[in-house]
């Protein structure tokens, strides 16, 4: 059952906290409210729910909820017959499933500059890369991850443009920054101290750096499975 | 005047017998003066007995009083009723731009806006030719700097190129955008394409525009007050 945009937002609104890192999960997220404030907020927010779309009911509202709790896993998949550095901004992510079948998760972090989602390691390609199948994937440091066999864009969805809406207000409204490496080593410090808890100041530094949602998430779990 | 040409030019053969009655009446009214009704841009159009006609400021005839009506539009530009249908008249040129088939005839903003029952069409004095002869409900008319002008049927938006006239009709846009160059529209999957002259939309040409406005992009529609900031790939931001 789709839910309009206006929901979406009232539900967001309602049921999400705000940046969070949890130091025993080592996870950021923007994690849901406890189970039973989320029954009240349901009761309350029922009347507004059915103004918005009537057919709206409590397994749609569970429903919506469960994707919200795994926002940082989802993504649109495009395929790419081939990007350059050049053509790709700061934030955007890439699959790149090689002939070995295996994958690297990559975001962009700067011109040339790549961080690996799944290990957290920073990758240095240049800024003359070329992305595409049958190319092989070398660092600039000589290292090769193999050849490349396809080349898929991880694209943000509706639910994470709500999310920016409620969290990351007008963040759009600025250029995207050249480096988003400041985004990393602020997550690197959190996670160092060891403590939980908000945190407004990466919020505050994504949308000075004009990103969203998506690309912090990424960047934020990647930084936790740095020097693992 | 050649009148006779005028004439020649009417495809309807009953408004061709009205007006050559009324030419034949008017010959013979030579007697009764032409009072003037209404003075624009070096034009007069002036009534004897309950027709009208058209003269230039300086009293040279340029057409004779055997119309029901007629509108000064633009410096060389009226339209002519008989009846109830109107036709587009350029009198710098002595010839009709359309024939007496619309039922409505006016000036809008800076072009002519031509009606018929159930779609419109507009001309643009200007470039002295048709953006979109019928068809269509609406143009944008509120953002002149537009490279494209966009045109709208029912629920589906088409482009104009403004300096050849050429119609670009790309499938499915329910919104386009007023911008300086190129064509943006949204389609109905609600992304936001540009799309090429074939009217094909092309990703990458949306990217690299993207790109170059530093990853996201306002786009605004003045006539429906939309504005809308859009990433790479097309999604709303702030919807």
């Amino acid at each position: 059952m789709e839910e309009n945009n206006s929901l979406r937002y009232l539900i967001v609104k309602e049921c999400c906290r705000s940046l969070t890192y949890d130091s025993l999960e080592r996870q950021f997220s923007f994690p849901l409210q406890s189970a039973s404030f989320l029954s009240q907020i349901w009761e309350r927010i029922k009347p507004q729910a059915f103004s918005h779309t009537p057919s709206f009911r409590r397994d749609d509202f569970v429903s919506f909820l469960t994707r919200l709790d795994s926002l940082d896993a989802q993504y649109t998949r495009t395929k790419s017959d081939g990007i350059g550095d050049s053509q790709l901004l700061p934030g955007e992510s890439l699959d790149l499933t090689m002939t070995s079948s295996k994958h690297f998760l990559l975001i962009k972090m700067e011109d040339g500059q790549y961080l690996n989602l799944d290990t957290g390691q920073g990758l240095t390609f240049g800024s003359l890369v070329v992305f595409q199948g049958n190319a092989s994937i070398t660092t600039a440091e000589g290292n090769q991850l193999g050849i490349c066999k396809s080349v898929d864009i991880l694209c943000p969805n509706e639910d994470h443009i709500i999310l920016d809406r409620v969290f990351f207000k007008n963040y759009h409204r600025r250029s995207i920054g050249s480096s988003l490496w400041p985004v990393f080593n602020h997550a690197l410090k959190i996670i160092e101290s060891r403590r939980s808890g908000f945190c407004d100041e990466i919020l505050d530094l994504s949308i000075d750096l004009g990103i969203g949602s998506f690309p912090t998430l990424r960047i934020l779990n990647a930084a936790t499975s740095y020097g693992l | 005047m050649d009148y006779n040409k005028l004439i020649r030019m009417i495809g309807f053969q009953d408004i061709r017998n009205i007006l050559d009655e009324r030419k034949k009446r008017d010959d013979n009214l030579f007697f009764l003066p032409m009072n003037a009704v209404a003075v624009a841009e070096e034009l007069m159009v002036v009534k004897r007995k309950c027709y009208f006609g058209l003269q230039h400021t300086d009293k040279k005839v340029l057409l004779p009083t055997v119309f029901d009506e007629i509108r000064i539009l633009f410096a060389n530009l009226v339209s002519l009723r008989v009846k109830d249908s109107w036709a587009l008249y350029d009198c710098s040129q002595n010839k009709l731009i359309s024939d007496f088939e619309y039922i409505k005839i006016e000036r809008n903003g800076i072009f002519v806006e031509l009606s018929c029952y159930n779609s419109k069409g507009w001309y643009d004095p200007i470039l002295n030719r048709y953006l979109a002869r019928t068809g269509y409900d609406q143009i944008n008319l509120l953002e002149q700097q537009t490279e494209y002008l966009w045109v709208k049927k029912g629920k589906f938006f088409d482009f104009i190129h403004r300096e050849t006239g050429r119609l670009v009709s790309p499938p499915g846009v329910i919104m386009a955008y007023d911008t300086s160059t190129g064509m943006f529209g949204l389609n109905e999957h609600n992304h936001v394409c540009y799309y090429t002259e074939t009217g094909s939309s092309s990703p990458d040409k949306l990217r690299d525009k993207i790109i170059k406005a530093g990853g996201h992009m306002t786009l605004q529609n003045l006539t429906f007050r939309i504005e809308h900031v859009i990433d790479v790939y097309g999604n709303i931001l702030n919807k």
